[in-house]
C-alpha cells in the first residue's frame, strides 16, 4: 500500500481555488447581522425592531419573539433517567442564558448595513442571578439556569460506587489531586458559516454549512423546521478545520435556513472571529478529584474520582451534556490494569457558551488524573516513573483486555510502546540533562504521559450511553462505470484531514485500480449515503471500514460476473492485483474494466442473483470502539526569572493500528499534539462572575504559534486491530489527549513539586505559584 | 450611534488599484476593509478572513511588495497602489515552487490559513534566500496554523528555499 501519497485534492487550496463557506455567492444572496445577548442571564421584556427595519438595505429584521412558536427548539435527547432535556430556542424569545446568545437577526442586502442595523434592534432586559460556575450551579439553594428543571445537574453518571472497597482502603499509600481543564474551544481558522438557498422549482432547501455532521445536521434541521429530509439538502464544502466544534448543530444553521424559506432568496451567515469564540461550543471546563491508593512496590490498587463539567446553558445536539461526564469516566483507568475503580460525573448548567465536543473530549483528563497521580506516587516510593508505569500497564497477553473502568480494549502492546518512546527520546541522556541543569540551578523537567483513545465507536458504545441522536454507523456507495473508472461516496466528511486521499488509496489497494481513476465524493447529502460524520476519531475506521467492505462486496460481484461471462463457477475465480484470471486459460483475464463493461452490456446474460450495473452500498457499523495508544514525552525548561515554559524536545511514540498513510498519521499527531500542548500553556476561556466572557479574542485567548510550538519527534508502532477492518484504529485526537499531562508533568518535574492542586493552563504566574509550593 | 440614512450612499470614494496586475476601479464606502474590497468587491476568494483582528495572518497580501493584513486596512488606503493574492502566485497549471514544496510536504491540511503562509513566506525569501529553522519561526510568527503544528511547514519553506535557489 503506497504510504505518504500527497494530497491531490489540496491543489485548489494551494492556488486559492479553495470553496469554503465565505466563498459561495449568489447575486440576490441577503446577509445578516445577529443581535446577542450582552447579558448571561436575564428576561427579554421586549424587542423592538421597527426602527431596525428602516435601515438601509434591510430586508427584514426577526426576533426569538417573532419565531419561537414556527421553529421547534433544539433539544437533543439521552435515554438515561437521570437526564433533564433542555429547550434551546434558536434565538431567545424569553430568557437569555449566555453571553452571546442570539435574540434577534437582522436580514440586509448587504453584511456591513444588516451591522449598521442591528445596533438598531431594541431588546429590554431585566438581569437575572448569574449562575457562574459548576459548584454555584450543584448547590442546593442555587438559582436555575432552567426554571422547568428541577435543578442544574443535567446529567449524573455512577460506576463501581457499590463496589466493595476494602482493597483500596488496604493500599499502603494515597496520593490525591485535583485537576481543573480549562474551558476551550476548538478555534478551526475557518470561523462557522452557512449558505442557505430554497429552490422553489424542486422544493428543495440547500444548506452548505462548515459542518463535520452533514447528515446529523440534517436531521436537526428537520426536527426544528418541521419538514422532512428529502427536501433538505445539506452540502459541506472545503471546511477550514473542525476539531469537534463543527460537529453540533448551531442554531444560526436552523434560523438562517428558516430565514431562506420565508424570504426565497438564498441567505448567507459568516460567523466573525468573536462570535465563534462567546457563540460557537465550548469544551471541558472540568474539575476532576482523585483518589489513588497504591502498594509501597508501586502497584495500583484502585482509582476513585469525581468529575463535575461545566456544560454551560444548555444541551447541544448531539452529544448532550453527557458527553464529557460519560467520556471521563471511561478514560481514567488509561493504559492501566489495577482492580478498583469507582467514579461519579456531573454535568452542570451554567449561565456560559454551551458545550460541545474538542478533539480528545474527556479522554484528555485520562492521562491528565493519571499521569499525574503517578507521578506523585513515583515521588513518594522513590520509583522512577517510567518503572512505575511499566508495573502496572496491561500487557500484550492481556487482549481483550477489560479496563478496570469498564471499556473493553481491543488489542494493544503497551509496555513496547513505552519503551519505543524511552529509547526514542533518550531517556537516560534526558535525565542526565536534567542533573546537569539542576546543578547549574536550571528548572529542567521531564513529564511522560502513557494514554489510550478509545476511537471509531460504533452504536454500541452511543446505545449504551443513551445518545439516541447519534446513529453511530457509517456508509459507502462505491461504484464503477463501464470504463472502469470509480467513484465512492463516503458519509465521514473532510475539515482537512486528506480523507479523498486516504479513501482513494483504500480503494485502490482493493481494486487493484490506478489512483487516477478514482475519485471520492464527500461531504453532500445529496450524493453520499446517511452515516454519523466525521468526529471521535471516526473516519478511517468507521467511513473507511465501509468502503472497504463495499470493496469485498464489488469483488464478488466482479467475480460472478466473470463467471457468467466464462460460464464457469464462481469459486474457481477470484478477483486479485485488479484483475481475474481465467481457470484454465491462462493468458485469458479480465480487468475491472472488462468486466465493468460486462456489467452494463445487455449482450452479457447475468445469472437473476446479480444486479446489472457496478455498484454497491455498504452501511458498516464498527465495533464498539478500537483502542489507540500512545505515549507522550516532554523535555522543558521553566525560566528561573520568567516562569515561561521551553519545550526543549519531544517524543510522541503512537500505535494506531494499520495505517494507510504515514504523512497524514503524522499531520494528525503533530497538529493534535501542538493543540494539547496549547490546553498546557495558554489556551482558556475565563469569565467573570457575572458571566461575561474575559477572553473574547485571539488577544486573549492564545493557541499555539510557529514560534512556540516545538519539534515534534515521532516512534509509530502497528498493533493492528482484530475488531475493525483493515486493523485500523482511529488517531484524530491522539495527540491532543497526550499533551497536557506530559507538559504538566514535565513542569512539575522542573519545579521539583508534588503539587495537589493543578489547574490549567499553566500560565507564569500558575507556574510562580507552584513553584514557592517548594520554597514554603 | 444613529446612522444617517442619507449620508451612508453619499460617503463614498473612488479606489483605483491593480490587483494581482489587472487595474479595477471601484466607488466604495471608506469603511470597507480591504479583504472585504477584494473577496465582495472583486470577486477574487484566494484570501481570507480568519479573524478580523489582525491576530491569524489568514488575510495576508503584498502590499506594494510587502505582506500586509488586509482585515485591518481599509480599501481607501489601497488607492493607486498594488495587491497581490495568493491567486498571482502559481502560472497556468503549474504550482509556483512555495506552493509545490507546501503540498509535497503536507504543509497543509484544511488549506484555509495557507494563503497568507504562502504569501509571507514568497516575501521571506525575497529577501532572504536561505532561512534557517529560527529565522523561519520568527518571520512566521504573525500566521496561525491550527492544524499542522508547524513542523510540515517549516519543512516545506526549506524545501521551497532550495527549489527558488535552483530557479535562479
Amino acid at each position: 500500500m503506497p504510504t505518504s501519497l500527497l494530497c491531490n485534492e489540496q491543489i485548489p487550496l494551494l492556488r486559492g481555488e479553495g470553496r469554503y463557506i465565505d466563498d459561495i455567492e449568489f447575486s440576490n444572496m441577503l446577509h445578516v447581522a445577529f443581535v446577542r445577548s450582552p447579558y448571561a442571564h436575564a428576561t427579554i421584556n421586549n424587542v423592538d425592531t421597527e426602527i431596525a427595519k428602516k435601515q438601509p438595505g434591510v430586508v427584514a429584521v426577526l426576533s426569538g419573539l417573532n419565531i419561537h412558536s414556527d421553529i421547534q427548539p433544539i433539544r437533543p435527547l439521552l435515554d438515561n433517567s437521570s437526564f433533564q432535556a433542555t429547550n434551546w430556542h434558536p434565538m431567545a424569545w424569553d430568557k437569555v442564558r449566555y453571553v452571546g446568545e442570539a435574540v434577534a437577526v437582522v436580514v440586509a442586502s448587504d453584511r456591513y448595513l444588516a451591522e449598521d442595523a442591528a445596533e438598531h434592534v431594541l431588546v429590554e432586559y431585566e438581569p437575572l442571578p448569574v449562575i457562574d460556575s459548576a459548584a454555584t450551579g450543584m448547590l442546593a439553594d442555587s438559582a436555575r439556569v432552567h426554571d422547568n428543571l428541577i435543578n442544574n445537574i443535567l446529567l449524573e453518571t455512577q460506576s463501581g460506587l457499590d463496589k466493595d472497597d476494602t482493597a483500596f482502603k488496604k493500599g499502603d499509600i494515597k496520593v490525591r489531586g485535583s485537576f481543573r481543564h480549562p474551558r476551550v474551544t476548538g478555534i478551526p481558522i475557518e470561523n462557522c458559516g452557512v449558505v442557505a438557498d430554497y429552490r422553489e422549482n424542486t422544493g428543495e432547501l440547500i444548506v452548505w454549512s462548515s459542518t463535520q455532521i452533514p447528515h446529523v445536521l440534517r436531521d436537526a434541521l428537520c426536527d426544528s423546521l418541521g419538514i422532512s429530509a428529502h427536501q433538505i439538502r445539506v452540502i459541506a464544502p472545503d471546511v477550514g478545520g473542525g476539531f469537534g466544534t463543527k460537529m453540533q448543530a448551531l442554531p444560526e444553521e436552523i434560523i438562517i435556513s428558516h430565514l431562506a424559506l420565508q424570504l426565497h432568496r438564498p441567505v448567507k451567515w459568516t460567523q466573525d472571529r468573536m462570535e465563534n469564540i462567546k457563540a460557537s461550543f465550548h469544551a471541558r471546563d472540568v474539575l476532576v478529584e482523585a483518589e489513588l491508593s497504591a502498594n509501597t512496590d508501586g502497584t495500583i490498587v484502585g482509582l476513585r474520582a469525581k468529575a463535575i463539567c461545566d456544560v454551560g446553558a444548555y444541551n447541544s445536539f448531539p452529544l448532550t451534556a453527557g458527553l464529557e461526564p460519560f467520556t471521563i469516566g471511561s478514560a481514567l483507568a488509561g493504559p492501566y490494569d489495577f482492580k478498583y475503580y469507582s467514579y461519579e460525573g456531573y454535568a452542570v448548567a451554567t449561565n456560559k457558551c454551551p458545550m460541545g465536543a474538542y478533539r480528545g473530549v474527556g479522554f484528555v483528563l485520562g492521562p491528565m488524573v493519571m499521569e499525574g497521580l503517578l507521578d506523585q506516587l513515583s515521588q513518594k516510593i522513590g520509583m522512577d516513573p517510567a518503572l512505575l508505569r511499566k508495573k502496572n500497564l496491561a500487557q500484550p497477553t492481556d487482549f481483550p483486555f477489560k479496563s478496570p473502568a469498564g471499556p473493553v480494549y481491543d488489542s494493544g502492546d503497551y509496555p513496547a510502546l513505552l519503551d519505543l518512546a524511552l529509547e526514542e527520546s533518550d531517556y537516560p541522556v534526558w535525565r542526565n540533562l536534567q542533573i546537569e541543569a539542576r546543578n547549574e540551578g536550571r528548572l529542567l523537567g521531564i513529564g511522560m504521559s502513557c494514554f489510550i483513545e478509545m476511537t471509531g465507536m460504533g452504536r454500541d458504545i452511543y446505545r449504551k450511553r443513551g445518545m439516541v441522536n447519534i446513529p453511530g454507523f457509517d456508509a459507502a456507495r462505491l461504484q464503477v462505470d463501464r470504463h472502469g473508472h470509480v467513484e465512492a461516496f463516503v458519509s465521514t466528511p473532510s475539515q482537512g484531514q486528506g480523507q479523498k486521499t486516504t479513501f482513494a488509496q483504500l480503494i485502490s489497494s482493493a481494486l487493484g485500480a490506478p489512483l487516477d481513476v478514482i475519485k471520492v465524493h464527500l461531504g453532500d447529502t445529496a450524493t453520499t449515503p446517511y452515516g454519523s460524520g466525521t468526529f471521535a476519531s471516526r473516519s478511517l475506521v468507521s467511513g473507511g471500514g465501509a468502503l472497504l467492505k463495499a470493496a469485498e462486496r464489488l469483488q464478488d460481484k466482479l467475480v460472478k460476473i466473470a463467471a457468467a461471462h466464462w460460464k464457469v463457477s464462481d469459486s474457481e475465480l477470484q478477483y486479485v492485483d485488479g484483475r481475474i484470471l481465467h481457470p484454465s486459460q491462462k493468458s485469458e483475464h479480465l480487468n475491472l474494466e472488462d468486466i465493468a463493461n460486462l456489467a452494463y452490456t445487455p449482450f452479457q446474460e447475468l445469472p437473476s442473483n446479480v444486479e446489472p450495473g457496478l455498484s454497491v452500498h455498504v452501511s458498516y457499523n464498527p465495533p464498539p470502539a478500537v483502542s489507540s495508544a500512545a505515549v507522550h514525552m516532554a523535555l522543558v525548561e521553566v525560566d528561573k526569572n520568567t516562569y515561561a515554559v521551553k519545550i526543549k524536545d519531544y517524543v510522541v511514540a503512537e500505535d494506531c493500528g494499520n495505517k494507510v498513510n504515514q504523512a497524514i498519521v503524522e499531520g494528525q499527531v503533530r497538529g493534535g499534539t501542538t493543540q494539547g500542548i496549547g490546553i498546557a500553556l495558554w489556551e482558556e476561556l475565563s469569565y467573570d462572575s457575572e458571566g461575561q466572557l474575559l477572553t473574547g479574542s485571539l488577544m486573549d485567548y492564545l493557541i499555539p504559534g510557529i514560534y512556540e510550538t516545538p519539534v515534534i519527534r515521532i516512534a509509530s508502532m502497528e498493533t493492528p486491530s482484530p475488531w475493525s477492518e483493515g486493523g485500523f484504529k482511529g488517531v484524530g485526537e491522539s495527540g491532543t489527549i497526550g499533551a497536557p499531562a506530559a507538559v504538566t508533568n514535565a513542569i512539575l518535574d522542573a519545579l521539583q513539586v508534588s503539587a495537589q492542586d493543578i489547574q490549567l493552563p499553566l500560565t507564569p504566574e500558575r507556574i510562580f505559584r507552584l513553584h514557592n509550593l517548594t520554597d514554603t | 450611534m444613529v446612522q444617517d440614512t442619507k449620508h451612508t450612499s453619499n460617503k463614498t470614494r473612488l479606489v483605483k488599484l491593480t490587483v494581482n496586475g489587472v487595474a479595477y476601479e471601484r466607488v466604495v464606502e471608506p469603511r470597507l476593509t480591504l479583504v472585504d474590497f477584494i473577496r465582495g468587491e472583486l470577486g477574487i476568494t484566494g484570501t481570507h478572513v480568519g479573524c478580523e483582528h489582525g491576530v491569524c495572518g489568514a488575510c495576508t497580501v503584498i502590499f506594494d511588495g510587502y505582506p500586509v493584513r488586509s482585515c485591518i486596512m481599509l480599501a481607501v488606503q489601497a488607492h493607486s497602489h498594488s495587491v497581490q493574492t495568493v491567486e498571482s502566485m502559481s502560472t497556468g497549471d503549474q504550482l509556483h515552487p512555495i506552493q509545490q514544496a507546501f503540498w509535497e510536504n503536507f504543509g497543509l491540511q484544511c488549506g484555509f490559513c495557507t494563503p497568507g503562509f504562502l504569501l509571507t513566506v514568497q516575501d521571506l525569501l525575497s529577501r532572504n534566500p536561505d532561512p534557517t529553522d529560527t529565522e523561519i519561526r520568527e518571520e512566521l510568527s504573525g500566521n496561525i496554523c491550527r492544524c499542522t503544528g508547524y513542523q510540515s511547514i517549516i519543512a516545506a519553506v526549506k524545501q521551497a528555499a532550495i527549489y527558488m535557489r535552483k530557479e535562479e
